[in-house]
């Protein structure tokens, strides 16, 4: 400590021997990050990308009374493709889930358009926004059998419907139908729609807005050539989302449809009650190939990728 | 004019949404709200109006037959739902602590998180017990907490990702510079900033395992309400006892969701007028 020269060797001393702690250190870290990550990476594994792949290929395994031999056979699926009632269950899904996917967006859009560019006030907005939220966080089974009293002969719009004079007698298709089961699918995916959408309007600068306005630009072409395009990525994931949830659906499709329509999810829960595994994951596969086609068209038709 | 920012269209148009909104309002909660009202219905009413009556016989059956026959239900979902929030709140903090740093590894790790929300749960559900049944297992808890959590980690994923992204990594690498370990880095200098988005990520977490029911019907052989629910509804007759039991677990879930939500949003606003303001 007497000299300067043996005072900066301890410094650069120390700074060396802190430079190989410190890269200690980030190895250590490194294999510490890497047992943490080892827990998600094994628990998705397990419990999401087996699943899936066990399910395509049990799908291709003999049935049994009591399950299934582990011996290749393309029968569940040629058993599910002479099956009218498979073909028509599934044409019915799609067509269901392509209803609720455009009309949740005809109507989501608005709602989207309406917190985003109408609300002024920032809490407002938000409040609004949660208070819409809210109801997606309840059972999905409540919120179905909610539509019970709504709908049913006796329910509440049949006796609106009689006491405004505007039917004579009660509806019937309005409870156990198609139109009962996509209504109440609308209602139950109508959030996925909007918040997406609603998240990709709020991003827009109010400057470009202004601007279109200030060169002339009515609310029609403000619509068309400005909100539309820029909120494209938004109401791509929101249609995929609603797509793939009302693909799956069977829970709504029971309880509302009351037997007198059906569902592949639906179809696919009777297979497992009837322990007629392979042909549950043989109709489980073709629900997820079609899913997939959908999104596929959807993300095409959308042109995410340039959106972003 | 110009103080109200981005407002489109003329005024009589934003009234029309104004009103358009609500009927959305009513068209969401209208079920839920009659629901409600239905729960007090008479003793002898039905599961349709009209009304025989306004009583709370549907409610004191609720609490006490069902209660009994439901106990054991309502401790398994509840005991589920508690290991949901914690593991998927855990789990999202890794995930989303290492996709920050863009350590190796990650980048499969998003993907497979976005497919878990997209994957329908008929298919998850029957694909886990396919696999136990491969296993020799019986499915139970195990497989049950396995399909909540992937349900739940997306969700709250992107919340801890909300949550990181307003937290700058300055403070982070300070406290590195002055020597302070990984651990007492994140102990003592982050976790005291970013807990209420752990416990928001948590309650995400609870409250969508509380009322799961397409991942959970094929997953496990241990009835949780949910499942419970659905056995009542397709097997035995209903009565307006289960309306009760809706309306109840509906004003628990609104309950989580305003402890949930008010608290982020006001300081989401807080920041954001801030930003504004400078």
């Amino acid at each position: 400590m007497s000299s300067s020269s043996s005072r900066s060797v301890t410094l650069a001393d120390g700074r060396a021997a802190r430079t190989a702690s410190v890269s200690r250190q980030r190895l250590a870290t490194g294999s510490a990050w890497a047992l943490l990550l080892a827990l998600p990476t094994a628990w998705l594994l397990a419990f999401l990308i087996i699943p899936v792949v066990v399910v395509v290929v049990v799908s291709f395994f003999e049935p049994t009374l009591s399950g299934f031999n582990r011996v290749f056979t393309l029968d569940n699926y040629r058993l599910l493709a002479e099956s009218d009632v498979f073909i028509r269950t599934l044409s019915n899904t799609v067509l269901n889930a392509v209803i609720t996917t455009v009309v949740t967006f005809l109507l989501g859009f608005w709602v989207a358009y309406y917190l985003a560019l109408v609300v002024p006030d920032l809490r407002r907005k938000f409040a609004l926004f949660i208070i819409a939220l809210a109801p997606f966080f309840t059972s999905f089974l409540i919120r179905a059998i909610a539509w019970i009293p709504m709908m049913g002969r006796e329910g509440l719009l049949n006796t609106a419907l009689l006491n405004l004079g505007i039917t004579s007698q009660p509806l019937d298709f309005l409870l156990f139908s198609d139109f009962a089961v996509r209504v109440a699918m609308i209602q139950l995916y109508l959030l996925f729609m909007v918040s997406p959408i609603f998240f990709s309007l709020s991003t827009i600068e109010p400057a470009i807005l202004e601007a279109a306005r200030d060169s002339g630009a009515g609310w029609w072409a403000i619509l068309t050539e400005i909100l539309l395009p820029l909120a494209r990525p938004g109401i791509v994931i929101g249609a995929v989302f609603v797509f793939v949830l009302s693909m799956g659906e069977f829970a709504t499709v029971r309880l509302i449809g009351g037997g007198k329509t059906s569902s592949v999810g639906l179809g696919i829960q009777n297979f497992v009650t009837y322990i007629q595994f392979p042909q549950a994951a043989a109709a489980a596969s073709i629900l997820v190939l079609v899913t997939v086609a959908g999104v596929a068209v959807l993300f095409r038709y959308g042109r995410v990728a340039e959106g972003l | 004019m110009g103080r109200v920012q981005g407002i489109q269209g003329g005024r009589w148009l934003n009234l029309g949404l104004g009103i358009y909104f609500g009927l959305i309002l009513l068209f969401l909660y209208g079920p839920i709200i009659v629901m409600a009202l239905l729960s007090f219905q008479g003793p002898q009413g039905g599961m349709t109006f009209p009304l025989k009556g306004v009583s709370l016989h549907w409610w004191q059956r609720l609490f006490g037959e069902r209660a009994a026959e439901l106990g054991e239900a309502i401790v398994r979902t509840l005991v589920v739902a508690i290991e949901t929030g914690l593991i998927a709140a855990a789990f999202s903090l890794i995930i989303a602590f290492a996709y920050r740093r863009r350590l190796p590894g990650t980048r499969p790790l998003f993907p497979t998180v976005l497919l878990a929300l997209m994957t329908p749960g008929i298919l998850l559900g029957l694909g886990v017990s396919l696999w136990w049944r491969i296993l020799n297992m019986q499915p139970g808890h195990l497989s049950l907490l396995g399909v909540h959590v992937v349900w739940a980690l997306p969700f709250a994923f992107l919340v801890m990702l909300a949550v990181l992204n307003r937290f700058d990594p300055g403070i982070e690498e300070s406290a590195r510079d002055l020597g302070a370990s990984e651990l007492r880095t994140f102990f003592e200098v982050v976790f005291p900033i970013i807990w209420p988005g752990i416990l928001s990520a948590a309650l995400f977490g609870f409250t969508l395992s509380l009322n799961e029911f397409e991942r959970s019907v094929l997953a496990t052989s241990q009835n949780t309400l949910p499942l419970q629910l659905w056995a009542m509804l397709t097997v035995q007759i209903i009565e307006p006892d289960l309306y009760a039991l809706g309306t109840l677990t509906t004003l628990i879930t609104f309950v989580i969701v305003g402890a949930l939500f008010i608290p982020t949003f006001l300081s989401q606003i807080r920041r954001f007028s801030r930003r504004r303001a400078e």
